[in-house]
């Protein structure tokens, strides 16, 4: 499911077990209990859909405040995405089949086997099929100047204050960071393979905009690095992390 | 009520009917049959919203192969329209439709409304100064993204609205600040609105 990281427009997304409804996956910074409408949601939705004779499910889509939840099914699993309310459900839940949806290789179909068998099979190759995903190809991003360098400067404050085995916890702050002080980039970025990357080319007018957020985002993280490991030390870390940017 | 709903359905564009929190229930004549699933629908969709506490959401739908169902939910009710699923491209006619039903329900909200304070930009002001003492520098940047998160109009501030607005505005400044201190804040805020 890390493809879902790396599809603009997605701000957030949880992913739930289709039978038994446990939350399997919440990620993003959303301030939103993105698993619990994900599976409380998915749920009623079935109840409501063979009440009203709705017919198999397509999606579910929820808006609250400046987004739109939309949860539909893959492979046993329900999938929230949150993106902008604006947004059409259709066209993202299409982005995301396209990215997910995978051909079976010839050697993992056995037609001849017996029901019960196959029965198993399916399984096994469904599971197969979600671990063996591609990632999608990385659609060319293009960053000025700028905002390359408050990106690296974003991910090397990461890499050094989450050192000695801290970097998720890390992660973790520059996540609620971004769900609260970044809001207006969230849709062009994402953590992709513990880092802050650019899911797209973010348009030039706003780069001002977009560099000042980036930077609003650093104090908080180094406002946090104070709390967390006091001034001096704090101060040491960020020093190390100009030096490693005058090395660039 | 069941004027607008009639005609609604008169015009094709599906069956449409109105739930309310506590339980009431209005439906054009050929949904009377399924009245009873429609309360228990809104039911369902009141529950459901109830279990997940924070989250106000306001429109919900419902997707399937042969039928939508969509809703437009206020506190105090929901609104609902049930269409063939073939029925996609006239969304905008039953979108209309929709808005229709709640412009019937206006006069009242109006009047509710005319009852409660209403609150002027310059409140936000105020508010924003308690929040610089807390957050500072950051304290732009968060008041404005909540603003927008929330979808607060600023020249349409009722106490809900304000209400709603500092919960958030809280529970984001604790992530800066820490939770004990965003509690803080938000009761200092709370303070102003009496």
């Amino acid at each position: 499911m890390e493809i879902l990281d790396r599809i603009p427009g997605i701000l957030n997304y949880a992913v739930v077990n289709a039978e038994d409804g446990s939350i399997e996956k919440v990620k993003g910074s959303t301030p939103s209990p993105l698993g619990d409408l994900t599976a409380f949601f998915s749920s009623a939705a079935e109840v409501i859909k063979n009440a009203l004779n709705l017919g198999e499910l397509n999606f579910v889509s929820l808006c609250y405040g400046a987004n739109r939840l939309v949860i539909f099914l893959h492979n046993g699993k329900y999938i929230g995405i949150e993106v902008e309310r604006e947004q059409s459900p259709q066209e993202f839940i299409r982005r995301v089949l396209e990215h997910l949806t995978v051909p079976v290789s010839p050697k993992e179909e056995k037609p001849e086997a017996v029901v019960e068998e196959k029965i198993v099979e399916e399984k096994v190759v469904e599971e197969k099929k979600v671990e063996e995903v591609k990632p999608p190809p990385m659609v060319e991003v293009h960053l000025s100047r700028n905002i390359s360098s408050k990106l690296v400067q974003i991910n090397l404050l990461i890499d050094e204050f989450g050192s000695g085995g801290k970097k998720a916890h890390w992660l973790e702050i520059l996540n609620q960071g971004l769900g609260i002080i970044a809001t207006d980039i969230l849709p062009m970025v994402g953590i992709i393979g513990e880092r802050l990357e650019f899911k797209q080319t973010p348009p030039k007018e706003k780069e001002d905009e977009i560099v000042q957020i980036l930077r609003t985002v650093i104090d908080f993280l180094v406002k946090k690095a104070v709390e967390e490991m006091g001034s001096s030390q704090a101060r040491l870390k960020v020093q190390a992390v100009i030096e490693k940017m005058k090395q660039l | 009520m069941d004027e607008i709903l009639n005609k609604i359905e008169e015009r094709g564009l599906g069956l449409p009917f109105v739930v309310r929190k506590d339980g009431d229930t209005f439906t054009s004549k050929m949904g009377e049959v399924e009245k009873a699933k429609f309360s228990q629908t809104g039911t369902i969709i009141f529950e459901t919203i109830g279990a997940v506490g924070s989250v106000k959401i306001d429109t919900l739908e419902i997707n399937g192969k042969n039928q939508i169902l969509f809703c437009d939910i206020a506190d105090e009710d929901l609104v609902g329209i049930i269409y063939a699923t073939s029925q996609s491209p006239i969304l905008e006619n039953i979108l209309n439709a929709l808005k229709d039903i709640r412009a019937r329900q206006r006069p009242q909200v109006v009047e509710e409304k005319k009852t409660r304070a209403k609150f002027t930009p310059e409140f936000l002001e105020e508010l924003k100064s308690t929040v610089r003492e807390y957050l500072g520098d950051f304290t732009e940047r968060v008041f404005q993204n909540q603003l927008k998160a929330q979808r607060i109009k600023v020249d349409e501030l009722y106490e809900d609205e304000v209400r709603r607005f500092i919960f958030a505005l809280g529970k984001a400044a604790g992530m800066i600040i820490g939770p004990t201190k965003g509690k803080d804040l938000t009761n200092k805020l709370l303070a102003k609105l009496k």
